[in-house]
């Protein structure tokens, strides 16, 4: 199944969001070794020069690293993971307090309508 | 390595008229998936053509590899064309046989496996073939040889989505460093993913030559929505 | 890769005529069974009359449209291969444009070769028959000299000038093989009417031939001579003095068109062929 990716973005940073997410759900646990570049661009139906570049990219932002001869593994730097767990929901909440905001609700609102619905989901 | 292509001052008129092909001057690299974009009559096709010397040019030259069109850049030439060209009263495991007879990189294994793949019978004729399948039969016949440059005019204009999906994995998986794919399509929502680069040409000419996250960085848009504006009637 | 195209071309061409060809043979001994074979002596001449204009009129018209048949078989594989759309594949093949041209004009040559022989074979079926060949054995000497193997002549064997007329038929139909691609070839330089400027090709080239020929033949006198004799000076034309010094002339009018043709075709090849 290609990977989802919208049309304007750059498809490089498009990837690097999804194996961020995969990292951070846990589709990759830490210490595991990456897909080869070949197979993660057939895996999201892109160009081999897009992904590595995306690899690239995460590499130098330290969440993998290369082995010389066992490819690309997943950061063990638990902190790390955290972090960027934290960062990618600082920004989903970020994202969501926007729209909210664009509908015109007040923080206290905000906070009373997500309390209501988290008792709903328990 | 040098580039793969090179284009100096390619022109080709087929009268008087005007330039199917007008002045083009090109340079492509190995290691790179090139969509070639440009409306109908364009001269997308005349330059493919010209590539595989099935077109004499009227001005400028053509370079592959650094060699001028002819049985040595033929070697090294996979060329999928926009029309049916197989004989149609032959098996399409005597087609595998006759590749396999004239071109030393054609990998007869790799052909029967994307045939089975797609279940396409080996023992049919191919007059009795699909025109969509057909069009996967000469795709597998292109994609099964280890060339250095792939041109493929429209490989995925006549089948079916599934298909589509299957082809566009077949040419990554063919991709190599070494090696250059050059594709040209309408159906450019599609390959827009799997390509590095892209070149429009107008009216004979060449007025992008930029990689995909190039256009998408400074143009803020994909590749079909520039080409919708770039091309608007 | 000459032999792997020679292989291809032939195994197109195998498609049809060796079926055509088993065909004529069958028609020879179904014509010598059932007709030819049942003339004999005690027949009245009306009878025999008829059986031989028939089976003649029957069998000429057969072997023209074999030849004819073959010939053109040969031509539209050519002009199919190598200029419709399968031209996109043959073209792109890693094969220089004078292999093709070999590759074809050999593929061509062969089967237009079994097609003199089989013609020739089939004569020989319908009209050797036992009744002949006896009357033939019976007036050997006289129809020896009707043919003109008297004085100088004399010494030739009849075996040997049909193997001569064997070998220049041969010859002639290589150089038609050579012709009909000559005329695809040109009409491809018509870049709207391409297969209509093939025939019109053929009829140019044939025209211009023949009369080429006509005009060799007059330069050394002989057709001048050849009508003279059939009006009235019977006694003094030799029929075999006649066939050598034909057969000569357009021996070599023949080799020397078929080269040119031949160069002509590779240069339209090599130079001048866009695809459509």
């Amino acid at each position: 199944m290609p990977w989802d990716l919208d049309n304007n973005r750059p498809i490089y940073i498009q990837l690097m969001e999804r194996i961020r997410l995969d990292i951070v759900s846990g589709v990759y646990r830490p210490g595991d070794r990456l897909p080869s570049v070949r197979e993660l661009a057939l895996q999201a139906a892109v160009n081999p020069n897009t992904m590595q570049k995306a690899l690239s990219e995460l590499e130098r932002s330290g969440i993998v690293y290369s082995k010389r001869t066992s490819g690309r593994m997943i950061t063990e730097d638990e902190a790390m993971l955290r972090q960027l767990k934290t960062e990618l929901a600082q920004e989903h909440i970020r994202s969501f307090l926007e729209k909210m905001d664009k509908l015109g609700f007040s923080k206290e609102e905000i906070l009373a309508l997500t309390q209501e619905q988290l008792k709903e989901v328990e | 390595m040098n580039p793969i292509l090179e284009c100096y001052g390619l022109t080709k008129s087929y009268n008087k008229m005007y330039n199917a092909l007008d002045n083009l001057n090109l340079t492509l690299d190995r290691g790179q998936i090139i969509g070639l974009l440009g409306p109908n009559g364009s001269g997308k096709t005349t330059f493919i053509k010209l590539i595989n010397d099935v077109l004499v040019p009227t001005q400028g030259e053509i370079r592959i590899n650094g060699m001028a069109p002819g049985v040595d850049t033929k070697k090294i030439v996979s060329y999928l064309p926009e029309r049916t060209y197989l004989d149609e009263s032959m098996k399409v495991k005597e087609i595998i046989t006759y590749f396999s007879d004239f071109y030393e990189n054609f990998s007869t294994e790799r052909a029967y496996r994307m045939l089975e793949d797609l279940q396409i019978d080996i023992n049919s004729r191919l007059k009795v073939l699909s025109k969509g399948t057909k069009e996967k039969v000469q795709l597998i016949l292109v994609m099964s040889r280890d060339a250095d440059l792939y041109v493929l005019d429209e490989p995925i204009g006549g089948v079916d989505p599934a298909a589509r999906d299957y082809i566009l994995s077949t040419i990554l998986n063919n991709y190599n460093e070494d090696a250059a794919i050059l594709i040209s399509t309408h159906l450019i929502q599609d390959i827009e993913n799997i390509l590095d680069r892209v070149l429009f040409i107008k009216q004979g000419q060449l007025v992008l030559n930029a990689t995909v996250d190039e256009i998408r960085t400074e143009q803020g848009k994909s590749v079909d929505a520039l080409f919708r504006e770039v091309f608007r009637c | 890769m000459l032999g792997k195209l020679i292989k291809y071309d032939l195994k197109s061409l195998n498609r049809f005529l060796p079926v055509m060809h088993f065909f004529i043979l069958l028609s020879a001994i179904f014509i010598r069974f059932f007709i030819t074979g049942r003339i004999k002596p005690q027949m009245s001449g009306g009878q025999t009359d008829f059986l031989l204009m028939l089976s003649f009129v029957l069998y000429f018209m057969m072997i023209t449209a074999l030849s004819t048949g073959t010939y053109l078989i040969s031509g539209i594989r050519f002009y199919r291969n190598l200029f419709s759309d399968e031209g996109y594949l043959t073209k792109t093949l890693p094969v220089t444009n004078g292999a093709h041209l070999l590759s074809k004009t050999i593929a061509g040559s062969i089967w237009a070769i079994i097609n003199i022989l089989i013609l020739y074979l089939c004569s020989y079926i319908v009209i050797w028959t036992p009744y002949i060949k006896e009357v033939a054995t019976e007036n050997k000497d006289d129809i020896l000299t009707e043919f003109g193997f008297v004085g100088e002549y004399a010494n030739l064997s009849l075996p040997g000038m049909l193997a001569v007329l064997i070998l220049f038929s041969c010859l002639g139909a290589v150089s038609s093989i050579i012709m009909i691609y000559a005329s695809v070839a040109l009409g491809q330089l018509f870049s709207n009417h391409r297969v209509l400027g093939a025939v019109v090709s053929y009829f140019v080239i044939s025209t211009v031939i023949s009369v080429l020929m006509l005009a060799a033949m007059m330069l050394f006198g002989h057709e001048m001579r050849f009508i003279v004799t059939a009006d009235t000076v019977v006694n003094d034309f030799n029929l075999i003095a006649y066939f050598i010094e034909v057969v000569n002339i357009s021996m070599v009018f023949e080799i020397i068109c078929t080269v040119i043709l031949y160069i002509m075709t590779y240069c339209i090849m090599n130079k001048k062929i866009n695809l459509i």
